[in-house]
């Protein structure tokens, strides 16, 4: 970037140009325990405790200078290191990303360019030519295809599909919202990458006592534990297993991916509240909203109807299949397999018993 | 079909052989060579060789021609060790493929060559058929192509070499074509952009060039939208303009077509279309329309311009495509590379035979009318002995309908 104002460190403290700032301090822990750098790490808790309470609804900070809300970035980097906990990393790194965002939104379109290319690699370039706007659909940017596709793999909405877009010469064109939208996981993963780098373990003075504070934050948020670890999951197939997998780790199984191990887990009998708790591990995890979602799905809101699990070949055509079915007997619905499977594991003992007899 | 006798298998293994050996030159591995999977069937062998490894060009043209097998592949993939079982080879990337098949597109002919041929009494039976219905001898599947099929699979990949040039942003020499040696082509993008794409972005790129889930409405083209809130009017939408881009400027200028050349007995539901089409070649303009005629022409438009790739293809990264300038066992036929320019005068039956023309003589089992190279045949109904040169008795062989005279 060309010129990098503390506003702008301010705003989107994720640049590479704010983590050599930093570095050239040569910012030492011991410093942060000067009464200069109070404010800083109060102000970096908040942007935690935000995250926790608020999600991806977390609001912009209006009241506190450039400065400081730079420097608590990389303070609040520390924090949710010595945490330790990877469901706050992701939380966090969500909420900073949304905020990210909606600067983005009100910047001028050469700025938001520049950012893009250069931060995060991703090519795109201002629409300038006005003929070219036109035949566009009055689009503002256009961003390379691979790339679109690439940040669009996890995004299941219609409108977001290459065929309904205006592709043109290896370009696919896009508004300024849009793009800021499409470009939420780059920024996402940024950060995250930054937490990634920064490794502070143990237990450190000035921020024991923050530390502490987070924790009990989360405990108390989180008050949705895992319910349903290890029940007979030996007898889910492959790909529900994998789905799940992917939910722990807080990576994203786009929505479809969601609802197909929701109607699995509600057609084998779960409760919402055991379903509902798997997905509480979900970096935008809301209560409220997943709660519905499961109700609907299991037929208890909206049309009442209770939903099915998805088909093998739905499956397939997702991508979420594992290895074409060849881990699987012959079905034609995942729930086909936990029924064949426990009917073994009934025949099995049975045998067993019989042998003992 | 395969081969009638071992005598034929031998016969036509030797033509493959002897042409390798004068036309080495003419085997074109792909770019990376030694980053590639090869495999082949061999003659007589029901099992594919894979797994095969080749340090250089070179090294490939040797294999074919001291192997010449019956058919031969290379993976659209490149690994860092393709040698190993599947789970080792380490994936580097994938070129973006496609294939065009006579398979794929919807055609009224295949009913004309798709039936079962008792070799005994040159009887021909629909495929319900399990047995002659004269002698009772077992039935044999053909696989025959028509001039409307291959047609047909040329007109796809001028639609699809098109899209990637337009939408793509593919350049001309990123591209490599051939025709696959019996009733295809395949197409191979080499552009380090695609390579690293994963199945999920493949299945994006195939349904944009199906046209799958192509909803008008996000392409500024009228079609009633489902929801309550804020429907758009159809002076919402900018207007239609030939010159656009992508899937938009395709749907227009598809249906400014249908409006003004096309056959507009097709599209009953519009009462008006007299009215629309005079209003169109003045000046194309939503207005004369309701959003939901023009959703029907757009889906009419976009299943005329949709492109009929067959979607696991492209989708698999690991595929095995048939080796450029190698021949095709099913045909006897090069799979030869094209140009862009020539992809339009292209014909596969003149263009693509290899092998020479010394008479060879046959007993033909059945045949329908065909012409191959400088040859025409008449329909042949029940076992006839006739000389044909080698390229269209090796042809005939392949496909199981004639055998060498004993």
């Amino acid at each position: 970037m060309q010129r990098v104002t503390f506003e702008t460190l301010a705003r989107y403290p994720f640049v590479s140009a704010g983590k050599s700032y930093i570095s050239k301090l040569n910012l030492t822990l011991e410093e942060l325990s000067k009464d200069y750098f109070k404010p800083f790490i109060q102000r970096a808790h908040q942007r935690i405790v935000e995250a926790i309470e608020r999600g991806e609804r977390s609001v912009i900070s209006e009241t506190t200078d450039p400065e400081t809300e730079f420097i608590s970035f990389p303070i609040a980097l520390i924090l949710v290191s010595m945490v330790g906990d990877s469901w706050l990393a992701r939380r966090w790194a969500l909420a900073e990303t949304i905020r990210c965002e909606n600067y983005l939104l009100e910047e001028e379109p050469a700025f938001v360019k520049d950012l893009l290319k250069n931060e995060l690699s991703i090519r795109v370039e201002e629409v300038m030519d006005p003929e070219e706007k036109e035949l566009s659909l009055r689009s503002e940017f256009k961003i390379r295809l691979p790339d679109f596709l690439k940040l669009t793999s996890h995004i299941d909405a219609l409108e977001w599909k290459l065929v309904n877009r205006i592709a043109h010469n290896g370009w696919v064109y896009v508004t300024q919202r849009e793009l800021v939208r499409l470009v939420r996981e780059a920024i996402e993963d940024r950060i995250l990458s930054r937490l990634s780098e920064t490794r502070v373990q143990g237990s450190f003075a000035p921020l024991d006592a923050y530390v502490k504070d987070i924790k009990t934050r989360l405990t108390t948020s989180r008050g949705y534990e895992l319910l349903v670890q290890g029940k007979a999951e030996g007898m889910w197939p492959p790909c529900m297993r994998s789905i799940k997998e992917s939910l722990l780790k807080g990576v994203n199984v786009g929505h479809f991916g969601n609802f197909a191990l929701a109607s699995f887990l509600t057609n084998i009998g779960y409760s919402i509240d055991e379903v509902v708790s798997l997905y509480s591990r979900r970096s935008d995890f809301d209560l409220r909203i997943a709660r519905y979602q499961a109700e609907h799905i299991a037929g208890l809101r909206g049309s009442r109807t209770r939903y099915t699990t998805p088909s093998c070949s739905t499956m397939k055509t997702h991508a979420l299949c594992i290895d074409e079915g060849r881990l699987c007997p012959k079905i034609k619905n995942p729930l086909q397999y936990t029924r064949i499977m426990s009917r073994r594991a009934n025949l099995r003992t049975r045998g067993e018993n019989k042998q003992k007899e | 079909m395969s081969f009638n006798t071992e005598r034929d298998a031998s016969f036509v293994k030797r033509a493959f052989s002897s042409y390798y050996r004068n036309n080495r030159d003419k085997i074109a591995p792909p770019t990376s060579p030694a980053n590639r999977e090869y495999a082949y069937f061999q003659f007589g062998e029901k099992v594919m060789v894979r797994h095969l490894a080749f340090s250089s060009e070179e090294e490939v043209r040797d294999a074919i021609v001291k192997n010449s097998p019956l058919h031969a592949y290379r993976s659209a993939a490149y690994y860092k060790y393709p040698s190993a079982p599947m789970e080792e080879k380490e994936w580097m990337g994938t070129d973006l493929v496609f294939d065009i098949d006579a398979d794929h597109i919807p055609s009224d002919c295949s009913s004309e060559h798709e039936y079962r041929i008792c070799k005994n009494c040159g009887t021909t039976a629909d495929k319900s058929m399990e047995s002659c219905g004269r002698c009772k001898s077992r039935l044999y599947d053909v696989e025959w192509v028509c001039e409307r099929c291959l047609n047909g699979t040329k007109n796809e990949l001028m639609k699809l070499i098109d899209v990637l040039i337009d939408d793509f942003g593919v350049s001309e020499d990123e591209l490599e074509v051939a025709f696959s040696g019996n009733r295809g082509y395949h197409l191979v993008v080499y552009s380090s952009d695609y390579v690293g794409l994963d199945q999920l972005s493949r299945r994006e790129i195939v349904n944009y060039l199906t046209a799958r889930g192509l909803e008008p409405s996000y392409l500024g083209i009228p079609s009633p939208v489902q929801g309550k809130k804020g429907r758009p009017r159809l002076t919402d939408y900018p207007p239609p303009d030939l010159r656009s881009f992508g899937w938009r400027g395709r749907i227009i200028r598809r249906i400014y077509q249908f409006l003004i050349q096309g056959d507009q007995s097709t599209f009953r539901d519009l009462k008006n279309i007299g009215e629309i089409s005079t209003v169109w070649s003045a000046e194309p303009d939503w207005n004369v329309g309701t959003a939901k005629q023009w959703r029907a022409l757009s889906e009419a438009a976009a299943k005329v311009e949709g492109v009929n790739i067959d979607p696991v293809v492209t989708q698999d990264l690991h595929r095995l495509l048939r080796l450029s300038g190698t021949l095709n066992g099913k045909t006897g036929l090069l799979t030869k590379r094209l140009s862009i320019e020539d992809v339009s005068d292209f014909d596969p039956l003149r263009d693509s035979i290899a092998l020479d023309d010394e008479p060879v003589p046959l007993t033909v089992f059945f045949s329908p009318r065909f012409s191959i190279g400088e040859v025409t045949i008449d329909e042949v109904r029940e076992p006839t002995k006739i000389s044909l040169p080698r390229y269209a008795a090796v042809y005939l062989i392949c496909k199981g309908l004639a055998s060498l005279v004993a």
